[in-house]
């Protein structure tokens, strides 16, 4: 390693982080040893709680007061933060000391791109006002000569001048990560520390900033950087190196391609065979069973042996230490020798779903448009009438036993297609008929006819339930894991006959009807227990008393699904369920709704913007954009053989979590708009390199491939090919495009 | 379209009235059941009443901060002529709570001298 890079810019040694509680001791690091070397793109690995952060905050010295830390990390050869340093800090001197000595370090020597861009700019403040904070903070230069070295730095992230004139909530997400990433570039620094730069981006921002971090460091701008992040797809884009961090201890360390290609560690074995990707998405996946350690009590000798398939009693007597394998590539473990790549595991056979024939969901034109002047508010304070476009007239059907994948950007409409299924949104027009045992009910029309509303209200509601997306918000803190899960039950006053055999009644209207009963409450708990099992939730008992806080992320969205199992639902909104799950979590999450799907002939819409898991899960796709459905067609069709120019650059801006991904030209300019001003014609448009002047006047035709494969577009397949080939300029994503 | 929303001003502008309304109505069964003592107090408790409508006409933003985040949330543009519309809108509710915070002080000194 070495050899490779000639000076070394960055060194960690020993480094053992720890935090003082109410609780006990947080192990936030264990003997942390890195070293980073100049032109060298390090990136860290690991699931959250790992201590990826720490690490980042360490070398920064922004750790909380009540941190403990031993060793030492070095910046250009000088020991900057030793234990000795951070403990004469305690006393006033000492800490202005340090202070000067790291104000001289941070942003002109390491800078740091934050987690989390949304966050990371004062909003009273224009963007350009904290750029030059940094300027005016760290050097003597002129207000000039600050502006024109704004200037350049905004170029280089690939940002208009006109930003610096704006507030940070005028910025696109995208836009605010690059505005961060040219903060942290304003000072030309040795070193650029990236907290997982790309999470919460849309797929296609992800892959722009990607490409734009990698221009950086091809014109050796960004000359030296560490990147962190979960997602295997971004490191392995970035990273020369990767050190794989569990419980705060490095698993493996080496080089990228040899970690991905030859993993010697059995928990990046793991994490690697959980992730789907789109190449092998239909192939098994397969989570990390358990979860990470208790930080404050962790266990004896190896951290992940309590979760490891190779665990033996060795591991828990000692800790290994990391060994050399060769080639710079170390490995903390006993058996590097008896790993295997799981590439077993992943070529399980995936049971085939069972799909009957008839449609337990139809949408015909469906709307939902939103408008601002409905309150008193809005009418009094909106200058002109319009309408956010959120669903634009909605064709489509799931049978029963499906799983419908929906995909596309944030604010293409996925959440409100979802929630106005579920009429949780009143619908502005058009019909959502479910057929329920034969019955069919227009959920649309529901409330028109006030007498059988409310029984045909709740026979709706109780086939259908939705899993939302953030498990820490949909359980209430107050109510055991039982109470959540009885709740429906309990809701939907659920009965069942006295006496199957005998004891009709008279109803009020005159017909007979089987005398019936409230479930009493064993019932109710095999009810429940019944759901906690489908849901994985094993044994239920052991949860039925706890509360949602005493569970993990994966936990939770297990109890959210029993919860929408227990009344034997048919049909499932799952609005993005894995998005706050942890990567090992994920892939046992997507394989229960799997198997749930096939043992009760569930159907599911998957509404998703990771496309690699909605393959995985799905049978059919729909990509929506701006409101509207865009392409529609089976999963297999979609992934591989996609129509749309937008289905297109979504897929190919999906990142491979391999190292000879290259995006290349993604096909597609600047960023989603809002749904109010929508062109007439095709909605994809001012977005699309294929565009001509017929495309922003005449709504697109349906064009079927007769296979159920459809997509919205002017141009059929042979004119799209034609066309790129005859105008290959269009389709490079240069820095004026990105504007 | 810089014209204003009267019916929304007007709707907004009823809440006060129909608290004054109800003020003036509520006592009336007191009265017949010849319980005086309350009228005794009753132009004060107008009177400041009166204030209390200065205030909230003052104080209220009358919903701008919920129509602001939706209109950022739905990624609507929203300029500099959108927030004069905005001030301009709550000053004139401002003016009209004022007007009616001075209706209750009067009819309050009205009740006091009857």
């Amino acid at each position: 390693m070495a050899d490779a890079y000639s000076n070394k810019v960055l060194s960690i040694e020993n480094l053992t982080v720890s935090f003082d509680t109410y609780k006990g001791t947080v192990h936030a690091l264990r003997n942390v040893n890195l070293e980073l070397y100049q032109g060298e793109i390090l990136g860290i690995l690991g699931e959250s709680g790992s201590g990826k952060s720490t690490i980042a905050m360490s070398i920064m010295s922004l750790l909380a007061e009540n941190a403990r830390i031993e060793g030492n990390i070095s910046y250009m050869g000088e020991d900057y933060i030793t234990a000795e340093t951070i403990n004469k800090s305690r006393s006033k001197r000492g800490k202005k000391i340090l202070d000067e000595r790291l104000r001289n370090i941070r942003w002109k020597g390491i800078s740091m791109v934050f987690q989390g861009a949304m966050n990371s700019f004062n909003p009273v403040y224009t963007i350009g006002k904290q750029i030059k904070e940094v300027y005016k903070i760290h050097t003597t230069l002129s207000d000039e000569e600050i502006h024109g070295k704004m200037l350049e730095t905004l170029k280089y992230a690939g940002l208009n001048p006109t930003v610096l004139e704006r507030y940070p909530h005028e910025l696109s997400g995208g836009m605010k990560q690059r505005a961060v990433i040219a903060m942290a570039l304003a000072l030309e620094p040795s070193v650029v520390i990236a907290d997982e730069p790309t999470t919460g981006l849309d797929v296609i921002t992800q892959a722009e900033i990607i490409s734009q971090l990698k221009e950086l460091k091809r014109q050796n701008i960004i000359k030296t950087m560490i990147i962190i992040s979960h997602d295997i797809g971004v490191i392995s884009q970035l990273a020369d190196n990767m050190a794989i961090l569990y419980a705060g201890t490095i698993m493996e360390y080496g080089n990228s391609r040899d970690i991905y290609t030859n993993s010697k560690n059995p928990y990046t074995v793991k994490l690697l065979s959980s992730y789907p990707s789109i190449r092998n998405a239909k192939k098994y996946v397969e989570g990390i069973p358990g979860s990470l350690p208790d930080p404050i009590d962790p266990p004896k000798g190896c951290r992940f042996a309590p979760r490891c398939y190779l665990a033996k009693g060795r591991c828990t007597e000692s800790e290994p230490e990391l060994i050399p394998l060769g080639n710079g590539h170390f490995s903390a473990c006993f058996f590097t020798d008896e790993i295997v790549s799981d590439k077993e595991a992943q070529n399980k056979d995936i049971r085939k779903a069972e799909i009957h024939d008839e449609n337990i969901i139809e949408t015909k034109e469906l709307t939902k448009y939103f408008d601002l002047k409905s309150s008193i508010a809005g009418s009094l304070f909106s200058r002109d009438t319009k309408f956010v476009r959120a669903v634009d007239h909605i064709n489509m059907e799931i049978k029963r036993g499906e799983i419908l994948g929906v995909v596309g950007e944030s604010g293409s409409g996925k959440t409100t297609f979802g929630r106005t299924l579920l009429k949780l949104y009143e619908p502005t027009s058009g019909s959502i008929i479910y057929k329920l045992e034969g019955k069919e009910i227009d959920v649309a029309k529901i409330g028109e006819n006030k007498k059988e509303s409310k029984e045909t209200y709740m026979e709706f509601r109780k086939n259908i339930q939705m899993i939302f997306q953030d498990p820490y918000d949909s359980l209430n803190p107050k109510m055991t894991i039982f109470d959540i899960v009885s709740e429906p039950i309990l809701a939907h006053k659920l009965t069942k006959p006295i006496d199957e055999n005998v004891s009709l009644m008279q109803s009020d209207d005159g017909n007979e009807k089987t005398k019936e009963r409230r479930l009493s409450p064993s019932e109710i708990t095999d009810m429940v227990r019944e759901a906690m099992i489908k849901a994985n939730i094993k044994p239920p008992e052991n949860y039925f008393y706890r509360y949602p806080h005493e569970l993990s992320g994966g936990e939770r969205q297990r109890v959210a699904t029993a919860r929408a199992l227990v009344l034997k639902t048919k049909f499932i909104v799952a609005d993005e369920p894995t998005s706050m799950l942890d990567v090992s979590s994920r892939a046992g999450f997507m394989n229960m709704l799997k198997s749930i799907r096939m043992d009760d002939k569930l159907s599911v819409l998957y509404i998703s913007h990771d496309i690699a898991s909605t393959y995985y899960l799905s049978d059919r796709i729909m990509v929506m954009y701006l409101g509207i459905a865009v392409e529609l067609g089976k999963a297999e069709d979609v992934i591989n053989r996609p129509l749309h120019p937008y289905t297109k650059a979504l897929i190919k801006a999906v990142p491979t979590p391999s190292v000879d991904w290259n995006p290349g030209e993604i096909g597609i300019i600047g960023e989603i708009g809002n749904a109010i001003d929508v062109p007439k014609g095709c909605r994809f448009t001012k977005r699309c390199p294929y565009a001509v002047e017929e495309c922003g006047v005449n709504p697109p035709p349906l064009r079927d491939d007769g296979y159920g494969h459809w997509y919205l577009c002017h141009f059929t397949q042979d004119q799209l090919n034609q066309f790129k080939d005859s105008h290959r300029e269009r389709f490079k994503t240069t820095d004026e495009q990105l504007q | 379209m810089n014209s204003f929303n009267k019916k929304a001003i007007f709707k907004l502008s009823l809440f006060p009235l129909i608290a004054l309304a109800v003020i003036l109505v509520t006592p009336l069964p007191l009265y017949f059941f010849l319980k005086f003592a309350y009228f005794y107090y009753m132009p004060l408790i107008v009177f400041l009443a009166g204030f209390a409508v200065i205030f909230i006409g003052a104080w209220s933003g009358f919903g701008a901060k919920g129509y602001v985040s939706n209109v950022i949330k739905a990624g609507m543009n929203f300029d500099a002529d959108d927030l004069n519309y905005i001030y301009k809108q709550q000053l004139i509710l401002t003016l009209i709570y004022a007007g009616i915070g001075i209706l209750y002080m009067f009819i309050g000194y009205l009740l006091f001298l009857v």
